[in-house]
């Protein structure tokens, strides 16, 4: 997806956070607690994925791959 | 990542403890000013400068949102440590950004996103366990909010935002989330349950936010930039 739309897409996913909120009697706290906890299944589950994905993931030259390139250092 | 992790919850609590302190007005024009924080974070981190258009899209956007909030204006006691939580909002949410900005370069969205707001809740549980605010034993319609906001502003939004801090600066990502009280307002009105009907000098913000997102995330704006110093 391009990152203009999933922008977009981010910012307006995040409007209506402050009209529901109004809805809610629990203290803010609370709230944002809530907020992010209930997020890292979908995240953690994604992450594994993501990282199953990565080339020579599982492999003893995975770690290989992160080291920089000589150019760069 | 921890430290995003850490910022993130300051964010959030700063932000929502400082409405009870000071004005609407006062906590949104401070929290606005994150674009200019991230500017000045990421300029001496990152040494990332905005071009002259996104510097008039922040100049614009801010305006806009400050616009915003004053019409929201009213009187209240203790503004001064409500301004301060406030501008604490402000400082914690650029790095937050800025932080993002340069880990996204090399971490994946997913394996970020987790880290942080893994670190964020566990920040959140603690500083609740401290003040013994209870984490539990809501009614269905707390517990439906909680929900709500999980799904579309944190997996959807905030994590969308930080998304695009692989592609956009961020100051960029700061202006275009500037877009959120301009929409929350719109929602505002919209849905009967609330429908606050908005005061011009919102119009009239909203309509400059926009702008200022236009000229932001136009090409000659911030939009498609490689960070300046990319991560080893």
């Amino acid at each position: 997806m391009p990152p203009l739309l999933v922008l977009i897409v981010a910012v307006l996913a995040t409007t209506y956070a402050g009209p529901i909120v109004r809805f809610a009697t629990a203290p803010a706290v609370a709230i944002a607690f809530w907020r992010l906890t209930l997020v890292l299944p979908v995240t953690g589950g994604l992450a594994v994925l993501e990282g199953s994905r990565e080339p020579g993931a599982g492999s003893r030259t995975s770690h290989l791959t992160l080291l920089p390139a000589p150019r760069s250092l | 990542m921890t430290l995003s992790g850490l910022l993130l919850a300051l964010h959030f609590w700063s932000w929502i403890a400082s409405l009870r302190f000071t004005t609407v007005a006062s906590s949104v024009v401070l929290v606005s000013l994150k674009p200019v924080f991230a500017w000045g974070i990421a300029a001496l981190w990152l040494r990332e400068h905005p071009g002259r258009a996104e510097r008039w899209g922040i100049a614009l956007a801010v305006l806009g949102a400050s616009l915003i909030g004053l019409g929201d204006a009213r009187l209240s006691l203790g503004a001064l440590s409500g301004d301060a939580l406030a501008l604490c909002g402000a400082v914690t949410g650029a790095g937050y950004y800025v932080i993002g900005r340069r880990v996204r370069q090399t971490v994946g969205i997913w394996r970020y996103a987790t880290v942080v707001y893994a670190v964020a809740a566990a920040a959140l549980a603690l500083f609740a366990l401290a003040r013994t605010t209870p984490l539990v034993g809501f009614v269905r319609r707390d517990w439906a909010v909680f929900g709500a906001m999980a799904a579309g502003p944190m997996l959807v939004g905030h994590t969308g935002m930080n998304y695009a801090l692989r592609h956009f600066r961020a100051t960029t990502v700061n202006v275009a989330a500037l877009g959120e009280p301009v929409g929350a307002s719109v929602i505002a009105w919209l849905v009967p349950a609330i429908h606050e009907v908005p005061p011009l000098s919102a119009v009239v913000g909203g309509i400059l936010v926009l702008l200022g997102i236009g000229l932001s995330v136009s090409p000659n704006g911030g939009a498609r930039k490689p960070a300046a110093r990319p991560c080893p």
